[in-house]
């Protein structure tokens, strides 16, 4: 990962942050900060820390709070959507989600979680980029979540 | 060298009826010039995904990584698809 890193940081992933790039704003924003880019791997390492008072939280679930699994999806997503980004090296990219597989859920995010969301490029068929998202717990082995998002660019 | 009818047949029967579930329409209602998507037999563009994968599973030949461009091209109609699948099918027995 270390590899060209320091070509790397000249990349607007890095220089902008996800708010700046993404359409999504919060609270639909669930990606904090981008850490590491390979663009020879096509993969990109994300962060999302899980907060007290995120508002969905509240009904999801009452007393037990826990990140639901659409919204870890979606945190795959976003991060793909920063992984064109970072691969094109441009500015604002529009990317619809238009399919989900394999999706699997391993271990309750829960508030003071922090998420890694790591995406790898698959494969990129005309106008359809398919990613294959992990989401683990930081300094942890533990897995939250795992599968493939396609997103269509326009 | 692939019978290129047999083809159609193939994509017409397997992939689009079968796979998509189109309703409503048998193989010999599709013509080989109608376009897939938009007017035509009317697909929504996420299916094409689901026509890569079957043309891929069905013939062994690939479509991913193929520009926007090439995309549009081969995924027009069953007749640029299906000569899309011979020419590239003799190529990779070829090879």
């Amino acid at each position: 990962m270390a590899k060209d890193l320091r070509a790397d940081e000249k990349n607007i992933i890095f220089s902008k942050r996800p708010h700046q790039l993404l359409k999504t704003a919060p609270p639909f924003l669930f990606i904090d900060k981008v850490h590491e880019f390979d663009s020879e791997q096509k993969i990109l390492l994300c962060s999302k820390q899980v907060g007290y008072n995120e508002p969905y939280l509240a009904g999801h679930f009452p007393g037990e709070p826990i990140v639901p699994g659409v919204l870890l999806i979606e945190m795959a997503a976003q991060a793909s959507a920063l992984l064109l980004i970072a691969l094109n090296n441009t500015g604002f990219e529009e990317g619809y989600l238009v399919r989900t597989k394999d999706f699997s859920f391993y271990n309750a995010a829960i508030p003071g979680s922090c998420l890694m969301i790591k995406v790898q490029l698959q494969e990129h068929t005309g106008n359809f980029l398919t990613t294959k998202a992990i989401i683990t717990f930081k300094g942890e082995k533990k897995k939250a979540a795992k599968g493939e998002v396609v997103l269509f660019l326009r | 060298m692939i019978d290129i009818a047999r083809v159609k047949a193939v994509i017409k029967e397997d992939i689009l009826i079968k796979r998509l579930e189109l309703e409503d329409i048998t193989p010999e209602e599709i013509e080989d010039n109608t376009p897939l998507f938009g007017e035509g037999l009317g697909l929504d563009s996420v299916e094409a995904l689901d026509v890569v994968a079957g043309i891929e599973q069905i013939f062994g030949v690939k479509l991913q990584g193929i520009s926007p461009e090439e995309f549009k091209k081969h995924l027009y109609s069953v007749e640029t698809l299906a000569q899309f699948v011979v020419h590239k099918g003799d190529n990779q027995e070829a090879s």
